[in-house]
Order: structure tokens, then sequence, then C-alpha cells
């Protein structure tokens, strides 16, 4: 098995990414077991000699996409706003950033 | 009628003809659905309603002769990650279970125009995520030419849909392969055209630098029809390629016949299922016989594709499902307002962490959570950087074995799509390398940028209940017509 995760790495990465994880010890120990396997599967790139290659940036036919910066009219915005749990007055609520 | 038989080309030509209306064919489809549905589970919600207003239209248009397009009143599926305003997207998801598009994705407002009929939104493993339709939070999808086993995936709705009979065409998505494996699996014709030949705008995105929109349809003349309707510049999709760029899809055979195949050596250095093996040696063999050269070349570093492949797809989804709070796109319902350790969420991020934790399914947080790792300081380089430079070796395989100057170029390539046919459900869903192995063949295209089509070696009865395997044609860039031409050639002869 991989030595590069454990346990406190998962719930390092898991606080980054907000996600909570289960209460479930046996589904975290397959989670962390997933991990390491497809991490000890990524070594096999190892024996790639990429010395000297440029990383691909994309393989698009275009180098850049410019358009001006225009206002454009959302003719549906109720069914947008209408999708948000909550709102007030127009405002869209959440609970708050801080407590 | 038997829908099983049913292509675009036969159905316009019937509603030309008033053989029968769109909306008797339409109400048809849905009672096709009704019956044999419950079975396959390629549907995640119908649209019957919406359906049928545009079928009366279309009978309309019709009436009146004013029909220009061979696509009007054509019954379609459209995978569950494409938007359709005012129609539940949820990209089979817990996270975007009561979420309704409010716009229309390029694809299918481009379809709209053509008044294709669109039936429902099909199954898919959760955000595309997977080869199997397993991932999946609402249900699973089965094959119809065996129901113990899966459909393929992720697309696997769409691909199980048109080979039931279930609709005429399908849109699906393709990151590594989520066209082609499942239409392979299923039997029928699967297209990944160029990357910024059709706009994803709309498609909700899992790793943009690899997601494709394409067609599952039963004949290559189909998916040339809808590929020809839903290519085309996008203002809305930066990566969208010019009008002038894109190439046309139907030339003369006489060009077609000049074509030069090249077999990537590396191919069979892979262990194929005998099946798939004695299959792909038949469709060789008629493409000798139909007087091809056929040519042996070499991909050396595609073996690498899926490792490479799982180190950039996380990353780039840990960045792209960011945005599912469950907040902005509707919430989660029944949620309990308390978290894992029991105490009472009190702000935004628990907040987040308690929708995220609960909205994911398992290979979402797999991949959100590898994604997160990769990028993190001091394994960038490591994993992503390394993975990136992977990605242009393999580019590299393809510009050479497709350059013309030189002895060895060739025009086309002709490869497996699939190293096994169709697995039994729950094979793999207990370890993720072994799924991800399904994509072997189908990566590299998604790394170079070129376009790929898969079809079947033969025609597959589905009362024969025997299982498909099919075959892939690769292009140069732009180059659909040479793939689509040839995939003609070899399904006509």
């Amino acid at each position: 098995m991989s030595d590069k995760i454990n346990e406190k790495t998962i719930e390092h990465l898991a606080k980054l990414a907000r996600i909570e994880l289960e209460k479930d010890a046996k589904k975290n120990k397959k989670l962390l077991l997933d991990l390491s396997s497809i991490l000890d599967y990524f070594e096999n790139l190892k024996a790639v000699d990429t010395a000297g290659i440029s990383p691909t940036i994309g393989s698009a036919l275009v180098k850049n996409a410019y358009r001006e910066d225009e206002e454009l009219d959302i003719s549906n915005l109720s069914l947008l706003k209408n999708q948000f749990p909550k709102s007030e007055n127009e405002y869209l609520k959440i609970p708050p950033v801080f407590e | 009628m038997d829908t099983h038989t049913l292509t675009i080309h036969s159905l316009s030509q019937g509603f030309r003809e008033k053989k029968f209306s769109v909306t008797e064919i339409t109400k048809y489809f849905f009672e096709e659905i009704q019956k044999k549905d419950k079975d396959i589970g390629a549907y995640l919600s119908l649209m019957n309603e919406e359906a049928l207003v545009e079928a009366k239209y279309a009978d309309g248009l019709f009436h009146e002769n004013k029909v220009t397009s061979l696509l009007t009143g054509i019954p379609l599926a459209i995978k569950d990650n494409i938007l359709i305003e005012g129609i539940k997207t949820t990209a089979a998801s817990k996270i975007l279970e009561q979420y309704t598009a409010s716009y229309d994705a390029t694809v299918i407002k481009k379809l709209k125009d053509e008044h294709a009929v669109f039936l429902g939104k099909t199954n898919l493993d959760e955000f595309a995520m997977g080869s199997s339709t397993e991932n999946s939070a609402f249900h699973i999808t089965k094959n119809p030419h065996d129901f113990t086993r899966v459909p393929g995936g992720s697309s696997g709705g769409s691909a199980a849909a048109v080979s039931a009979g279930l609709a005429v065409g399908a849109l699906g998505s393709d990151t590594a392969g989520s066209v082609r494996q499942p239409a392979a699996l299923c039997g029928v014709v699967g297209l990944k055209p160029t990357y910024g030949s059709v706009s994803r705008f709309g498609l909700i995105a899992m790793a943009s630098s690899f997601d494709h929109v394409g067609p599952i349809t039963k004949t290559v003349e189909d998916a040339a029809i809808l590929y020809d309707a839903i290519k085309g510049h996008d203002p809305f999709d930066a990566t969208s390629i010019s009008e002038e760029q894109l190439s046309t899809t139907h030339p003369d055979p006489h060009y077609i016949k000049k074509l030069v195949i090249g077999i990537p050596k590396e191919c069979f250095e892979f262990e194929l299922e005998k099946e798939v093996k004695e299959g792909i040696e038949r469709a060789m063999e008629k493409f000798k016989r139909l007087g091809f050269v056929l040519k042996e070349i070499s991909l050396p570093h595609i073996k690498y594709s899926v490792p490479a492949y799982y180190i950039i797809t996380p990353a780039e989804v840990s960045a792209n499902l960011a945005r599912f709070d469950g907040i902005r796109y509707g919430n989660i319902q029944n949620l309990k307002s308390v978290r894992a350790d029991g105490h009472q969420i009190l702000n935004l991020k628990e907040l987040y962490e308690k929708n995220r934790g609960t909205g994911f399914g398992s290979e979402a947080k797999r991949r959100i959570l590898l994604g997160t790792f990769v990028l993190s300081a001091g394994y960038y380089d490591a994993y992503y950087g390394k993975a990136k430079k992977i990605q242009e070796c393999i580019a590299e395989d393809f510009d050479k074995a497709f350059d013309n100057k030189t002895e060895n170029g060739v025009d086309v390539m002709f490869m497996p799509t699939t190293p096994t046919r169709a697995f039994k459900i729950g094979e793999k869903t207990e370890n993720p390398v072994s799924m991800y192995l399904s994509d072997i063949f189908t990566v590299p295209m998604n790394f170079a940028g070129v376009p790929a089509l898969s079809l079947p070696v033969e025609r597959y009865d589905l009362k024969k209940k025997e299982l498909p395997v099919g075959f892939q044609l690769v292009g140069k860039k732009m180059h659909e017509r040479d793939i689509l031409g040839l995939g003609m050639y070899y399904e006509r002869n």
C-alpha cells in the first residue's frame, strides 16, 4: 500500500475540498485503500523519460478567444433564482460566513 | 413497426412520404419506453408533454412541405448532463436532484432549430465519471443485449436507449471514451468529434480539457447527420474552433478508397478477450477484402494514457465540481442540519461540507480528493506536471503516425474500442483501477484531441443475445469526413 497518504491526509484533503467524511470507519478505510491503490498505479509513469518535454497546454486549436465584455440579456433569471433554497426581499439568503 | 431498425434516414423518409405522422411515431416511442424501460433503465426522466408539442409542430411543417432538415420530428434521447431549458438536469447526482436547467446547451439549441423531438434525459455515471453507469445516484442501466451486464458508460443510458429501440439517436458526452465505450458494448455507433468542433456550452463540465459532446446512433450515416447538426463555432465555448476550420462530412467514395489505414501494434500487446480479438480480426479482414492498405504503426506511449488521465482528470474535477455547494443549483432533500458529530450546522462552511459530503457519490468524492492531492504543494510536479508531459508524448505519437510527409504516415487508424465485451454488473465496482482500464483504447484520443468513431463489427440482433464487439476509426484533427466516410463504406459493404 502506498505510504503517501494515511487517515490524516484524507481528513486534511476533505477539509480543503469542503467534504464532510462519513462516520462509518469501514467506508473511510475503503476510501483510503482505493486512493492508495490509485496512487500506486501512478508509479507506472515514472518509467517514462519526459526530460525536455514541455507539458501540453490543452489540445485546443485556438490560442486565445477574446470577446467584448458586453452585458447579456438573461430572459429567464427567475428560473435561476427560484432554485435558491432561501430568499428575502429579492436577496438570496445563506447561513452566516462567520458565526 | 420495429423501432430497432428505424434510422434517422428511414424515419425522415417515412415522414416525407406521409407513411406516418411525427405525433404517431412519438407516441409509439413512449409506449415502447413504457413497456421496456422498466427492465433496462435507460431514462432518468421523460419529456412526454414537451415532445408531443414539438411533434405537433413538426407535423405542421411536413403538412406545409416546409421541412428542410433530416432531423425534423426525429425522436432523440439526451444524456442528463446536457442542459434543456425548463427540464430537470441531474447529471445523475444527488447534489443536483432538484436542479432545473435555466438555459439550453448550444447543441440543444441547434437541435431545436431543426425541430428534433426530445423524448427524455438518459442515465449516466454521476457527473459522467465511470465506465458502467453503475455510479448513477438513482438507478443502474442494463445492457439491452444481456440484462445481467452493464451497458458501459458513462453515456450508458443513451447507448442502451438507442440499442433497445427506445430512441432513434442520442447525445452523449465523451471525456475518456464515454460515448464510444458504451456504443461498443451496446452494439451501436458513437462519435467523439475533434476537440473544439462541437460546443460544450451547457454541458455540465467534468474535465474541461477532455470533455466532448458526441452522437450515439444506429448507423454511421446517422452519426454524420447528427454531427453535422451539432457542430459549429460557439462564442460561449472558448475552445470552439472557427467555421472555416470545420470539415465537411460527406466525402466521395473515390477519396475514401485511397485512405491508408494504420494499425497501432501496441493495441495487440494488451490482453484482449478472445471474442474481441476475433471480432477485431474479422473487421481487419473485411477492410483488406475491400481493397484497403493496412499498415502497422506505433503509438509507444498509449499504455501510459490511463494513469496520466487519472491524474489530470481528478485535478480538473476538483476545480469544476467546486461550484456544487447544494445551494446554487437547488438543495438536497431531507438534509439534516447537523454535522456528522451531532453538532448543529452554524455557518456556510459547515453547510458546504454537509451538502457535498451527502450530495456526492463515492467516485465523485474519490476524484475530488485525488485531484486536491495531486495539485497540492509538493506533489504538483510529481503528478500533474508529469502527467501533462505524458499527454504531450501521446499527442506527438499521433502527430508522427498521421504525418503524410513521411513514408510511414497513415490517414486513419484502426483500433479496438474496448479490451472486453460488456462485463457483469458489479464485476468492477470494488476495484477502481480495473474499471479505469476499460478506457485504455479510448483515452488516448481525448489526450490528442483527434476524432474517433466506434462502430460495431457486424449488426447485432437483440434477439440473438450475442454480446457486441466494436472497433474504432481514428482520424486527423477535423477530418471527421475520413472516419465517417470509411465507416459508412464498411457498414454498406
